[in-house]
């Protein structure tokens, strides 16, 4: 492979001769292309010219736009022979020292875009940031992806023939867009994307060419265009089992795809990059630009969760088959969607402390969150993945000092909730991922209790990994296998235990606080039948509330099948998961 | 026998109601779990909590090999008395 330099240039001269020098004493070609500057600007540009010496100077006598300026360079580049070409902002904010490992990675990938990804110290001005995650944002759901972490850094290495192929067939724009735009196409073509974090300064006295409400309106458009090219993508994206583009080079990286991320496996990698950009934009425009926000997230897990799509409606069919009280209306598949993207976000609202007790109805007799509950014992919490508990655990959490264990089933959810941990200081919440319950855990839980520690673990959901035992008992019409865990654990630790549930009800949160029993014993000879009939009782509890907000009960898996091998293979696991207990 | 050994025994029948066994029946090197006396996950978890009740023993999942000082009468002995011998010294 033969890499050379492309740098273009809009009356930015100045910094020119030392980056022309540098790169020429690394030994490269150079394509220096003048986008039309002024005069005097393209008389500096022009007297660089050198063929002899590897620099070549082009002139578009009429400025055409940075992308259209890469592109010439580019296709000077392919004339030439050379089959990558790094591009370099002329102004120099790039640090150059960075070059060299770039040109590493793409020598390790040739057939990856390799880009830089800015590293912005805290000077970076506040409009300017959440411009950049706005990008950021849109990027991801054009790209269904996490992959790329900056669309917008003109630092890059680009494979020439690739890129020439981009602009030749589709539209990309020409201007401010084109970072973005090539980028993107490239991805959906299966092009690997390669990533360098790189230092980048904001030289004094800096001209830029970013000119504010054009470009803005320029790269609404992009994304408006990249946005249905997404849409339009879509079913063969789908087809070809969540890939952009066939061919085993597909996928971000190549190199064993560990960068390899989609919505659909966000809770195993990616570290919920996705939830931290909803936490913030939550913070800063509230709910209903939030829901906007994930309505395109909502529609793709409605679109492509197939599994989740169709235990949902199998799910309302049969609430409306056992029949919901009068004026609870049994919502549509997709309405029942939109509910958890709504309980996600009511989440985010409750722990950055904008759902108050206010919000919470209260069962008929109690005049706080705590009245129906013992004052100072230990008490075992059942919970479960309808409505949303979290919420009452947020507020709970601000009202008064406790510390609760929640035992958790998978990594993911504790991933999840350690998110919502770092975002409010006021919780106290061990998180205890139980793969299997051994003696060693169960005498850490016990001294817990001892000390008045609550234990939080959900009642419906049986663990992931086959071990779990389960225990079959009637639940809305059929037998439904509920986990056996929760009424083993109750046994052993010997304290009262209760069964909690929040959900939305007009405005606000409903609650359900009801005890199970003040202990739960499992003689050894009847241990099967104690366990089904405490597990009948909370299945006949549950059965009440679901059948009051059909639309929360945020089990998309078939929760009836005669075994669950597998839990919820899909989107919708990752976030929920997290309100798995607590 | 040891007289710890023949505590223990007595512990394990109390403890899980083991209405048939006694003591003698129950041989210090044999499994505990499984084949032997046949305990089950559930018995492992119901010892390990009355376990650490009456011994005040700590068994940190992630650092101490549970099955093994589980393994049988005289594995739980040797693992009490190791850690009497920590907590004494």
């Amino acid at each position: 492979m033969k890499i050379c330099a492309v740098i273009p240039t809009c009356n930015h001269y100045k910094a020119l001769p030392e980056i022309v020098r540098r790169l020429r004493d690394a030994g490269l070609t150079l394509y220096v292309i003048d986008d039309g500057s002024r005069a005097e600007a393209a008389i500096h540009i022009a007297a660089l010219n050198d063929p002899a010496g590897g620099v070549h100077v082009e002139r578009l006598p009429v400025n055409a736009g940075k992308g259209a300026a890469v592109i010439k360079g580019l296709e000077l580049a392919s004339r030439a022979g050379f089959s990558h070409a790094a591009q370099i902002d002329a102004d120099g904010q790039h640090d150059l020292a960075r070059l060299d490992e770039m040109m590493r990675l793409s020598r390790e990938a040739p057939q990856a875009l390799v880009t830089g990804v800015p590293q912005y110290d805290r000077s970076i001005p506040l409009g300017r940031k959440l411009g950049r995650w706005i990008t950021h944002f849109w990027v991801w759901v054009e790209t269904l992806s996490f992959v790329i972490r900056d669309s917008m850094c003109g630092f890059r290495v680009y494979p020439v023939e690739a890129s020439l192929a981009v602009w030749r067939e589709e539209p990309v724009g020409r201007r401010m867009d084109f970072d973005t735009e090539i980028m993107v196409r490239l991805f959906w073509r299966g092009v690997p994307v390669r990533q360098l974090p790189v230092g980048v300064t904001y030289p004094a006295g800096n001209l830029s060419n970013f000119r504010g409400l054009a470009d803005n309106v320029r790269i609404s458009w992009m994304h408006t265009r990249l946005f249905f090219g997404m849409v339009r993508r879509l079913p063969g994206y789908l087809a070809r089992g969540a890939r952009w583009a066939r061919g085993p080079a597909v996928g971000p990286s190549a190199a064993g795809g560990a960068e390899r991320q989609n919505w659909a496996n966000l809770g195993e990698r990616g570290g919920y990059l996705g939830l931290r950009f909803l936490f913030a934009v939550h913070a800063l425009f509230g709910r209903r630009l939030c829901s906007w926000a994930m309505l395109p997230v909502i529609f793709y897990f409605y679109a492509s969760g197939r599994t989740a799509r169709d235990a949902s409606r199998a799910f309302l069919a049969r609430v409306r088959r056992v029949g919901t009280p009068a004026g609870v209306l049994v919502p549509g598949s997709f309405g029942h969607f939109l509910q958890f993207g709504g309980a996600l976000l009511d989440k985010i609202a409750a722990w950055s402390g904008q759902i108050t007790t206010d919000d919470v109805r209260l069962p008929a007799g109690a005049d706080s969150l705590f009245s129906f509950l013992p004052k100072d014992e230990a008490i075992i919490l059942f919970v479960s993945h309808f409505g949303n508990i979290e919420v009452i655990r947020a507020i709970a959490s601000m009202e008064r000092d406790f510390r609760v264990n929640v035992l958790l089933h998978q990594k993911n959810a504790a991933k999840f909730a350690r998110i919502l941990q770092q975002a409010s200081a006021r919780s106290q919440v061990d998180l205890i991922e139980i793969e299997d319950m051994g003696p060693g855990t169960a005498m850490a839980l016990s001294e817990k209790v001892a000390r008045g520690e609550w234990v939080v673990i959900a009642a419906d959901r049986l663990p992931p990994s086959g071990e779990g035992r389960g225990v079959s008992v009637p639940f809305l019409g059929e037998a439904a296998e509920f986990p056996q865990g929760p009424y083993i654990l109750a046994h052993l630790l010997q304290k009262p235990v209760y069964m909690a549930a929040a959900w939305r009800e007009d405005q606000g949160y409903r609650l359900a606080c009801d005890k199970l029993a003040d202990r739960i014993i499992l003689p050894r000879a009847r241990r099967s039948a104690a366990i089904a009939a405490n597990a009948a009782h909370y299945a006949r509890w549950l059965e009440r509330l679901v059948l009051r907000a059909p639309g929360q009960w945020f089990n998309f898996y078939d929760f009836w099948a005669a075994r669950p091998d597998q839990q919820p293979a899909g989107p919708e696991a990752a976030p929920q998961e997290g309100s798995l207990a607590k | 026998m040891t007289s710890l050994e023949n505590e223990l025994k007595l512990f394990i029948i109390e403890t899980l109601n083991l209405e048939d066994v006694k003591p003698e029946d129950i041989d210090s090197s044999e499994p505990l779990f499984g084949e032997g006396l046949g305990l089950d996950s559930i018995d492992a978890l119901e010892l390990g909590v009355e376990l650490q009740k009456k011994y005040k023993v700590r068994i940190d999942p992630k650092k101490d090999d549970v099955k093994a000082h589980f393994a049988s009468v005289r594995d739980l002995a040797a693992f009490l008395v190791a850690r009497e011998a920590v907590s004494n010294a």
